[in-house]
This record gives structure tokens, C-alpha cells and sequence, in this order.
């Protein structure tokens, strides 16, 4: 139809995302280097003079920050390097890569974190259409009530609770860690049912905390939706109530929800920090937690680099997807 | 099927809606008749009760949202004695809409030609894609706008092809009755002109009846073979457009005639209605005009006018009503 309009729009969204992108990693080059101190300093504070004087050099070389160039030269060595991957070393984890520790923590972080976002997200949703549709019923009315409360109980709380009861108490599910001691990671049903198995509570605690927010965010919306005169119309003309559920209120009410969910499913990449702290949960989080408390700047650097991406990935995905949900977006 | 059925008859009809202090009548004891292939207009300012008389007749709006006593049929069945499957299927094949603000009437992420199709696949079982396709066309040509126009999405159409496809929609299924509740509201004057000129020219030549909503009562009586006038919930005056256009009884009527500016010929000052219409949670004792009429007698302040048959009109005043008598008692 509009093939050309089409394709100048993602282009210019590239160009777009492209811009932020660049504007995240210089804030992400600049904020470190406004703290007082830099990484192998703070190192050799934290050694508390064990380490010689002498060796803040040779740090100062492993660690790739270089006090003899010039902040710019600084900058575009950054830029090279974090194009290039190379993220410098963290130091809670001396002498790995920044790179490495991400990518061995990362696909924990998108399988606990991911999966409980997207069983949120559809549950969350399902039950808000529901509500909204049966509005007036008791079960249908009783739902938000029970969810805001459920939403407004802090999550690490939850898991805490769950943690101690469920796992501590009773024993019937692992306290810590993403799979058993005695499970070597390889591709077996044992494996997978280990890995299944520790992720369930902390997926569960996720989840209840956060379907909440995405059942009111639909109710809300498809409430008002419903109340649109091509709703009407729709129930003038007599269509199957499921029809005009899914073809009128839903798909029309679905569309801001998107946004919010693009946000989110890049944020998984961040991690549920506290979520992973409390089950010990070997991912981004925890590994921000990590380098936060041990004054990891590579490693914080590398992570907020991460997350960032992530979060404009996702939204550029969301964008493109728009374009064929809501067929008035491609035309502006 | 008996031909002199009416197409819609509405019988002393009223209408409560809920309040914090209990219910309220938005409308009372409202009669009206559509003869099968005629256009009958209803008049009135905003919160006359015209659009709530046509939604409860056609049980668009339905307890518990409102609560409506009265008699109504549609091409001779008991609208109120209908179980929600035949409503369904009766509705659109013998009565559909051209809602308020067609402007929103359509699903905004739907093409035309699939809010066609869902409507015949509903009342047809023998629902054929390519036979489906010929009557979108067929009514397309009917109302005048380009057949490619089926593909488009609503936004890509201009206000006045918006307004002449949801007349198309209302004609997919040769209705008996087709309800049209101020269906040119948010167009200019011109194009106004040229929708109601379009209504009257297929309602000639298609055959079908229509009840038609309007606060332009000048505009009425130039198209619509009968109509009648409401205020505060009741019917005031009704008749024949030619005998209430050079004649009207009442005198909200004839307020009501002289508050709209004649397309054409010299410029007069036009005279408004002084007041606001009357607080229906708080209704008057006498006429609900009373407060706003130029011919106020101590009477109308205290009781009700009955509704006066004088041949094919009708009127409820006070002020008329003895004008009427008058010449009855001569000729006795």
C-alpha cells in the first residue's frame, strides 16, 4: 500500500534510536567520571594499603583508564571499545572481563525474569479483559480489588515470605542458586527440571507482584474503550459478543499496553535486582548488586550499557509492531 | 405480513434513569409511529430525552442502566418481549443505525471492508466471502463513495466519506427501519446539506423507513414526511411537516423553527430561546416550557397539558388547545 511511507519510517526510527543510543553511552562515559576517584583508586582503597603505590600504574593500564590522555581522547576510546565490546575488567570478579561476567549472568536474567514478565503480562491482561467485559458481576468486580493489593505489596517482601515458608520451612522448594549442586549444565531432562524447578519460586513471586499492574492498566483502558461508539455499533450490529471482545475492545485497547510492555521486557535485562538478591539468583541483578556494593564501575558501566540497549531494542521492536497494529501510526 | 404494519411503534414510553436520588424520567409517556417507507423526524434541543426515547425503543440501552415502561414494536415483534438471540439477529436485518458523531462509528484499526464483512457474517449462515464482497460494493456505489475506499482504514477517509460509509453499513442488510441519531453533527453545513439530501434520495428509491434524530428542526420539516417535537421528555407537538411548517401550534415549535438560519435567501436576525431547559431531577409542575414561553399563561405553571389528536397532529398547550376549542364550539 504505502511501501515507501513505509520503509522512510524505519528509517527514521533507526536514525532515531541510533541518536539516544550514542546520548545513553556518552552520559554512561560521562556520570563515572564526574564521581571523585576512578576504579583502580577505589581498589586501592578497598585493599586499605596492601596493594603498593606502584601498582595504581599497572591497574590504571589493566583497567584502561589512562590519566595521561586527554578526556576527549578518553571519549573515543570509549566509543571503540564498548563498539568493540571491550567493556574493560571487572573487579569483583578480578581479572574476568566485563563482557564475560555479563554474558554468563545475562541468559539467567532473560530466562527467570523474561518468562515471569511474559506470563504477567498475559495473565495480567486475560484477566483485565475479563474484568472489564464482566463488569458488574461479583467475581469480575472482586478481581481489581484483590490484584491492587496483591500490587501494592512489595515483591522482595513476597519472595521473603515465600522463601521462608514455602522454601525455608517446609523444604519443598530451593532456597538459592539457579539449579542443584549436584547438576552439571548440560542438555538433559535432569538438568532442565533442576533449573525449572529453582526458578519457580522466584518466577511465582514475580509474577503475582506484577500481574496487578498490567490486569488494571488493561481493565482501564478496554473500560473506556467499550464505552466508544464504534463499540456500540458493534453491539448495534448485532456481532457475537466474543467478536466485538476481541476485533473492538481488546485490539484497540491493547495498543498503549504495548508501550508498557516494551519497557518492561527490556528492564528484564536489568533484572529483578531484590529478586535475585533474596534467591541468590546468579543474574544481572544480583551481579549489579554485586558491583554496586564493591564499587565495580566497569561492571556497573557494562550493566547500565546492557540495559539500555535492551530497553531501546525492545521499544524499536514495539515500534515496528505498531505499525501493523495500529494502522494510523505509519501514515504520519 | 400485513403492509400497513408500522414500521416502529413507540407507546406511551418512558424512560427512568438511576440517580444518587433514585430514579429520574428522562423521558414520559412518549408516542410515535414510523409507517413503513417514510422518514419521520424527531426534534428537540440536547437533553430533550430524543435519543434515549430511540436507544430504549431499540433496547440499546436496557436495564439496569435505565429502566423503560411502554409498549414498542419493530415491523409488528414486542421489542421488550424479544429473548437476546432473536434481538440479536432482528437487529441490523430489520432495524440498524447511523449513530451520533459517525465520526468515531468505526473501529479505527479495522478496514472498511472488514466491518462490513463481520456484520453479514453474522445474520447470514451462508455467509460467502466473494458474494459478501459484491453487496460492499453494491452499497459503496450506493452512497456514493469510491469502491477502492473499502480497503482504507477509517482515518484515511475524509469526514463526509466516514458519514456516507456508515450509511452504507446501515444498508447491508436491507433494513425495514434504520435509526439515525444526529447523523451529520460533526459536518459543515455544506456537506449537511448533502448527507440529508443523500438520505431522503435512497430512502425514496430504497423503500425503507427512518426514523431520523435532529435538533434542526427547520431542516426537518423540509425532509421528513412527519414529525415530532419533544422538550423536557415529552412529546409537545406532532403532524405532518408541510402543516407544521407554515403552521405550528406550539410555541416552542415555532421557537424552535426560527432559531435556524435558512440556507438561502436574505439575512434575518434570528431569535434564540431565551432560558434552559428544565432540570428533569427537579421536574416542573406544569408545562416544562412554561419557564421560556413567549405565551405564558398562570395555567401552564400549574398543570400538565394533555396531549390534544386533532386529525393527524398532535399538541400539548395550554395556549393551543383553546385556540383549537374555539372553532370546534363555533362549527357545534
Amino acid at each position: 500500500m504505502h511501501r515507501g511511507s513505509g520503509l522512510r519510517f524505519i528509517a527514521n526510527k533507526i536514525g532515531l534510536y541510533l541518536l539516544i543510543f550514542w546520548a545513553a553511552m556518552t552520559l554512561n562515559f560521562i556520570i563515572p567520571r564526574l564521581m571523585p576517584g576512578n576504579a583502580a583508586s577505589a581498589l586501592m582503597a578497598k585493599a586499605q594499603g596492601k596493594i603498593p603505590p606502584a601498582a595504581l600504574k599497572a591497574l590504571e593500564a589493566a583497567f584502561g583508564i589512562s590519566t595521561h590522555q586527554s578526556p576527549v581522547q578518553q571519549y573515543f576510546s570509549y566509543l571503540k571499545n564498548t563498539l568493540t565490546g571491550h567493556l574493560g575488567i571487572s573487579f569483583t570478579y578480578f581479572p574476568v572481563p566485563v563482557a564475560q561476567v555479563i554474558g554468563e549472568m545475562l541468559p539467567w536474567t532473560l530466562f527467570l525474569i523474561g518468562f515471569a514478565t511474559i506470563i504477567a503480562f498475559a495473565l495480567g491482561n486475560l484477566i483485565g479483559v475479563y474484568s472489564a467485559w464482566r463488569r458488574g458481576a461479583a467475581l469480575a468486580d472482586a478481581l481489581p480489588v484483590g490484584f491492587t493489593v496483591m500490587s501494592a505489596m512489595p515483591y522482595f517482601w513476597i519472595a521473603l515470605a515465600l522463601l521462608y515458608v514455602l522454601g525455608f520451612t517446609l523444604n519443598w522448594f530451593p532456597i538459592a542458586h539457579a539449579y542443584g549442586g549436584g547438576v552439571s549444565l548440560s542438555f538433559s531432562l535432569r538438568t532442565l527440571g533442576s533449573i525449572l524447578y529453582h526458578a519457580a519460586l522466584p518466577a511465582f513471586s514475580i509474577v503475582i507482584t506484577s500481574m496487578g499492574g498490567w490486569m488494571m492498566q488493561m481493565r482501564n483502558n478496554l473500560v473506556s474503550v467499550l464505552a466508544d461508539d464504534y463499540v456500540l455499533l458493534a453491539q448495534m450490529k448485532g456481532l457475537p459478543e466474543r467478536e466485538i471482545m476481541q476485533n473492538y475492545g481488546a485490539r484497540n485497547a491493547l495498543l498503549p499496553v504495548l508501550t508498557s510492555f516494551a519497557m518492561s521486557l527490556g528492564f528484564v535485562v536489568g533484572g529483578a535486582v531484590l529478586v535475585e538478591d533474596v534467591f541468590n539468583y546468579p543474574g544481572i541483578g544480583f551481579a549489579l548488586v554485586q558491583a554496586v556494593s564493591n564499587s565495580d564501575y566497569p561492571l556497573m558501566q557494562g550493566i547500565f550499557l546492557i540495559i539500555v540497549s535492551a530497553v531501546l531494542v525492545a521499544n524499536f521492536i514495539v515500534d515496528l509492531l505498531y505499525t501493523f497494529l495500529d494502522p494510523r501510526i505509519s501514515r504520519t | 405480513m400485513p403492509n400497513d404494519q408500522p414500521a416502529l411503534s413507540v407507546e406511551r414510553v418512558s424512560v427512568s434513569y438511576p440517580t444518587n436520588r433514585g430514579w429520574v424520567r428522562a423521558v414520559r409517556d412518549v408516542s410515535l409511529t414510523v409507517q413503513r417507507g417514510t422518514l419521520v423526524g424527531l426534534a428537540g434541543e440536547s437533553g430533550s430525552g430524543k435519543s434515549t426515547v430511540a436507544l430504549a425503543a431499540t433496547r440499546v440501552l436496557a436495564p439496569p442502566a435505565v429502566r423503560v415502561e411502554g409498549r414498542v414494536t419493530i415491523m409488528g415483534k414486542d421489542m421488550f418481549a424479544m429473548k437476546p438471540r432473536e434481538l440479536r439477529r432482528a437487529r441490523w436485518q430489520t432495524f440498524s443505525f447511523v449513530t451520533q458523531s459517525a465520526m468515531n462509528a468505526l473501529n479505527p484499526v479495522m478496514r472498511v471492508r472488514a466491518q462490513m464483512h463481520d456484520a453479514i457474517r453474522a445474520h447470514d449462515p451462508a455467509y460467502r466471502r466473494s458474494s459478501a464482497d459484491q453487496r460492499c460494493q453494491e452499497v459503496m456505489r450506493i452512497v456514493e463513495v469510491p469502491v477502492n475506499k473499502l480497503d482504507s482504514f477509517p482515518h484515511q477517509l475524509s469526514g463526509g466519506q466516514r458519514q456516507r460509509v456508515v450509511i452504507a453499513l446501515a444498508l447491508l442488510l436491507n433494513p425495514e427501519l434504520i435509526v439515525m441519531d444526529e447523523p451529520t453533527t460533526a459536518l459543515d453545513v455544506v456537506a449537511q446539506r448533502e448527507i440529508i439530501a443523500l438520505i431522503r434520495h435512497l430512502q425514496r428509491r430504497l423503500g425503507f423507513a427512518v426514523l431520523l434524530i435532529t435538533h434542526d428542526l427547520s431542516l426537518l420539516l423540509e425532509v421528513a414526511d412527519s414529525v415530532v417535537v419533544m422538550y423536557g421528555g415529552r412529546v409537545m407537538e406532532s403532524g405532518p411537516s408541510r402543516e407544521l411548517l407554515h403552521d405550528a401550534w406550539h410555541p416552542y415549535s415555532r421557537a424552535l423553527i426560527h432559531s435556524f438560519p435558512p440556507l438561502h435567501g436574505t439575512r434575518t436576525r434570528q431569535e434564540g430561546i431565551p432560558g434552559t431547559p428544565p432540570n428533569m431531577l427537579n421536574p416542573p409542575a406544569g408545562c416544562p416550557f412554561a419557564e421560556r414561553c413567549p405565551e405564558v399563561r398562570d395555567i401552564c405553571q400549574q398543570t400538565q397539558p394533555a396531549l390534544q389528536v386533532q386529525g393527524e397532529r398532535q399538541v400539548a398547550c395550554h395556549v393551543a388547545a383553546e385556540k383549537l376549542a374555539v372553532p370546534d364550539e363555533v362549527k357545534a
